[in-house]
């Protein structure tokens, strides 16, 4: 207890956070979610193959996971199928979330059921569903890079802007009206309060919306692992294939890699939009 | 709002390319699996559309209502342990200062941003014959025999030797990832029903006598029974239908219906057989957020009895 | 026993984060059946105050005694007093008798026991016959009165009301405070109500205590409070008053003699001395031609500024010459509206009597 003894007020009642075997449970959760990831990437500079016990530093695995060719192509192809995903779901998403935010039209119960069925069916239906579609079209399989890429990409955005849509949905529905109405009432056509007014409101669930599809994207390994021809491999499902394996420092290095990435772009969206924020909180 | 028909031209430009791939690439694939489901397989590739409904009638076969029933409990199971574990970790964001409650926050949710498969891959570090855990504990071993030795008890006479726990590939380790993997999708709606939840309807219940459980279980449970009924759903929905813990950290009896349904596909090559079971499984999915929807609206009502 | 008082707060603080002092060393006590007030501006550390007596916040320092005993290691589930909050708190899942009968239940009285106490309370606060309603049903009168009632039902020593009346329409209030008034006669129960309207306190309480900036100022009957405030931020805080910035020495026998601009020096009943101020309610202000002849008096020469007509008085502004106007009521007994009406610009004697100025140091 006497870790806790910095805070001089007395423990009120109400004061659960402060409670001993509250914090307890925190921490012990805490650990739960963090050890096995931050082992991971302590042993992943392990100089040592087999054993966990620590035989020093090394960033041996890390030159083995640059130079692990198929790795690399792996990487690519998993950063280009996000990347495209990204542009096209946030595109869609906004799409969607703009003509559920302006409109009432007939069936829009039923159409947003529909765009929440990516959300809600479990991903082996939607892995399997796709798997089968590109299968009886006759998709062409053996395409040049980037274009085999195509119908993983396909999936992704279908499962991808939904979620963007409901992130940008969300940014929207907490704008003022008033300002698009004060918007025409200065003489701004429609598309100028679009262009002017929306779209600058719009802009930290854009990002927010694009930062989505872009980690679903980059991580998502079911839907991949079955719309995936054998020719075309992304980073999760090579990584998958060495998994099954055994468990190898130099899949440590590249998860360590991929978990990195995912932690720098999120920092750069929580920081645009911390910054767009207080943006808008000046403007006011 | 407006109605449509007010600027139907930009609607339609709007609504189009949305519309468009959800239809193609989602509504059109999903419905073939679900004409599948009522195919006959009648060559090693041919399918013929029939309309009848052996696959759905083999589906009922124990062998499979047995997997059905596992996934659903295996699944329950995941949901209870982050219920009871998710229930004091909401409590104490939501009662903490401003700044340690963001902190907190960011740290439940981060797990969310790291790869599903990574986490699982982590979890094989930690559990397997020479993983963490058993490392820790044959460290623990050795080192209380060698202490032992020193009042003539060593050599394994009392403790040891040290054998490794199986804890990977088996059940407990399916429940076990499943938890670690669904934690977070239970703590935030908790986190946010308790959020919303009037503080002065917890100081009055102590102030009328309830002691801190029994204010608990009469006041802050009912009331934020649409978090907890959130929370059961989106974590239970998840993990019935998971398909790459099972198949990382389960042993060959701990497969759940998504590992059967992906066998079919790719294995056991019998599509329409694989398709009957995804829409089994899809319909239990929306059976479970039906429920919800009703949980919520009577919730929504109020209790009137 | 029951000659000591009920509530006893000795020296009490509570410092929030080491230096936000919210209550600073208070001292007060209550009487067994009083109606007891505390007022001040928001953020005086009134309802801190209040949260401590029902145990919601603990002291830094100080003691709170309640009935003979301390409530230091006390909870709030286990203290002999009961709150009606500011939100009413009525519990949202639960009929109108589920939440009456709430307490009862934590204290595990009898089910027959509890059906006749709620019906009892129910009628108390003019619910009678609306148990099984929902609180969502309800408007936020009844809501208000559910919370009295659940309060009540479990016949606490002290009820406690945090701003009960704040949340209530302007008709609404004036009807509750009377009710409120009635009800603590009724039941015969210590009440400690926190207010930030002055109004509320004056007409509902039997005894005042002003607080601000976590200090008490003064404790009174409402009539001592506005006829003889103990400082310039009790004067200034209840009702309306003219400040007039002055000095004074002393002149003995409780006596002081005052410096002011205009007024020049007078001799007054008080005991501040050094920079004082002259206060004197605007109502006590009268309005003249000619300079009055009474020695009594104090009197000024001022020019009509604005006029602001309320009906039955019209609160007129002078100008004296001195920073502030001075403002008086002039109650407007005649209907002949000629004859009462100001103009701006028209000269005229104020004056007031010596025994209506008070000399209030800070």
């Amino acid at each position: 207890m006497s870790l806790f003894r910095r805070n001089p007020d007395p423990i009120g009642p109400l004061d659960y956070a402060r409670r001993f075997w509250l914090r307890a449970i925190v921490t012990l959760t805490l650990f739960f979610l963090y050890a096995p990831i931050l082992g991971l990437i302590a042993f992943s500079f392990n100089d040592s193959r087999r054993n966990v016990v620590w035989r020093g530093f090394t960033t041996d695995y890390y030159v083995k996971f640059f130079n692990n060719e198929g790795l690399m192509i792996a990487f690519g192809n998993s950063l280009t199928i996000a990347l495209m995903t990204t542009v096209v779901s946030t595109i869609l998403g906004a799409l969607t979330a703009y003509v559920l935010w302006r409109y009432r039209f007939p069936g829009k119960a039923v159409y947003e059921g529909g765009m929440a069925l990516p959300i809600v069916i479990p991903e082996i239906c939607m892995g399997v569903a796709m798997m089968v579609f590109f299968a009886r079209i006759g998709w062409p399989t053996g395409l040049p890079w980037p274009f085999n890429l195509g119908s993983i990409t396909i999936a992704h955005i279908a499962f991808a802007f939904p979620f963007a849509a409901i992130v940008i949905r969300a940014r929207l529905e907490n704008f003022n009206r008033e300002l698009a109405e004060c918007a025409r009432d200065l003489g701004a056509n429609e598309y100028r309060v679009f262009r002017d007014i929306v779209v600058p409101h719009m802009k930290p669930g854009l990002i927010a919306g694009a930062l989505l599809a872009f980690t679903l994207s980059l991580d998502d390994f079911v839907i991949t692992f079955f719309t995936a021809g054998p020719e075309t491999v992304t980073f999760p499902v090579k990584i998958y294939s060495m998994v099954r394996f055994s468990v190898t420092p130099e899949v440590n290095a590249a998860s360590t890699v991929l978990i990195l990435l995912t932690l720098v772009v999120t920092t750069i969206a929580l920081w645009l939009q911390n910054r767009n924020n207080m943006i808008g909180k000046s403007a006011h | 709002m407006e109605n449509w028909k007010n600027s139907a031209r930009t609607f339609w430009t709007v609504i189009v390319p949305p519309t468009f791939w959800l239809v193609t690439f989602f509504i059109i694939p999903l419905s073939l699996i679900w004409l599948y489901s009522f195919s006959s397989k009648t060559g090693v590739v041919d399918i013929t559309l029939d309309w009848n409904l052996q696959q759905y009638m083999r589906a009922l076969e124990p062998l499979y209502l047995g997997i059905f029933w596992k996934s659903i409990w295996m699944a329950a199971a995941t949901t209870a342990i982050c219920l009871v574990v998710s229930f004091p970790v909401a409590i104490a964001i939501v009662f903490s200062k401003p700044t340690m409650r963001m902190w907190l926050l960011l740290l439940v949710i981060l797990p969310f941003w790291t790869n599903l498969l990574i986490r699982t891959y982590a979890l094989i570090a930690v559990l397997r014959t020479n993983g963490f855990i058993n490392s820790g504990l044959e460290w623990i071993v050795t080192h209380a025999d060698w202490a032992l030795s020193f009042i003539g008890l060593g050599d394994n006479t009392i403790i040891g030797p040290f054998t490794p726990l199986q804890l990977l590939y088996n059940n407990t380790a399916v429940i076990f990832g499943l938890v670690y993997v669904s934690l977070p999708f239970m703590v935030l709606p908790l986190y946010a029903a308790l959020d919303r939840l009037d503080r002065s309807y917890l100081e009055a219940s102590l102030d009328l006598g309830a002691g801190h459980t029994r204010t608990f279980f009469t006041i802050v449970v009912p009331l934020a029974l649409p978090g907890i009924a959130s929370g059961i759903v989106i974590t239970f929905i998840p993990a019935m239908g998971s398909y790459l813990t099972p198949d990382l950290l389960g042993g060959t009896d701990s497969y759940m219906i998504a590992n059967v349904i992906a066998s079919q596909f790719k294995q056991a090559n019998n599509w329409p057989f694989g398709a009957a079971l995804s829409f089994l499984l899809m319909y239990a999915t929306f059976f479970a957020l039906a429920l919800r929807a009703v949980l919520m609206r009577k919730e929504g009502r109020g209790d009137k009895r | 026993m029951s000659e000591a008082p009920l509530i006893q707060i000795k020296n009490v603080s509570k410092v929030y984060g080491g230096s936000v002092k919210a209550v600073d060393d208070v001292s007060l006590e209550v009487q067994r059946g009083e109606f007891f007030a505390l007022l001040g501006p928001s953020g005086c550390g009134k309802t801190t105050l209040l949260r401590m007596l029902a145990g919601f916040e603990i002291p830094t320092a100080g003691q709170v005694i309640i009935d003979g005993h301390d409530m230091a290691k006390v909870q709030p589930n286990k203290r002999p007093v009961n709150m009606v909050f500011q939100s009413y708190a009525v519990f949202p899942h639960m009929s109108v008798e589920q939440n009456v009968a709430y307490g009862l239940k934590m204290d595990r009285r009898p089910s027959g026991e509890i059906k006749k106490r709620v019906a009892e309370a129910l009628d108390l606060v003019k619910l009678g016959g609306l148990g099984k309603r929902m609180p969502d049903e309800m408007s936020g009168g009844q809501r208000q009165r559910v919370a009295l009632a659940r309060a009540l039902v479990k016949r606490p020593s002290v009820l406690l009301l945090d701003e009960p009346l704040s949340a209530l329409d302007a008709k609404l209030r004036e009807a509750m405070q009377l009710e409120l008034v009635r009800l603590q006669k009724t039941v015969g129960i210590t009440f400690v109500i926190v207010t930030h309207d002055q109004s509320e306190a004056l007409s509902m309480a039997n005894r005042i205590a002003v607080m601000n900036q976590g200090k008490v100022q003064q404790v009174a009957p409402p009539t001592g409070l506005y006829e003889t405030p103990a400082s310039r931020f009790v004067a200034d805080f209840i009702g309306k008053i003219n400040l007039i910035d002055a000095t004074a020495v002393s002149a003995g026998e409780g006596q002081v003699k005052v410096t002011a601009p205009k007024i020049g020096e007078v001799t007054l009943k008080g005991t501040a001395v050094g920079p004082v101020a002259l206060a004197v309610r605007p109502e006590k202000i009268f309005v003249d031609d000619h300079k009055p002849t009474d020695p009594n008096v104090i009197a000024v020469k001022g020019k009509v500024g604005e006029v602001a007509y309320f009906g039955s008085y019209s609160n007129v502004f002078f100008d004296i010459g001195l920073g502030a106007p001075l403002q008086a009521d002039i109650s407007n007994v005649s209907s002949d509206v000629e004859e009462f009406t100001f103009k701006a610009g028209e000269e005229y004697w104020i004056y007031w009597r010596k025994a209506d100025t008070l000399v209030l140091g800070d």
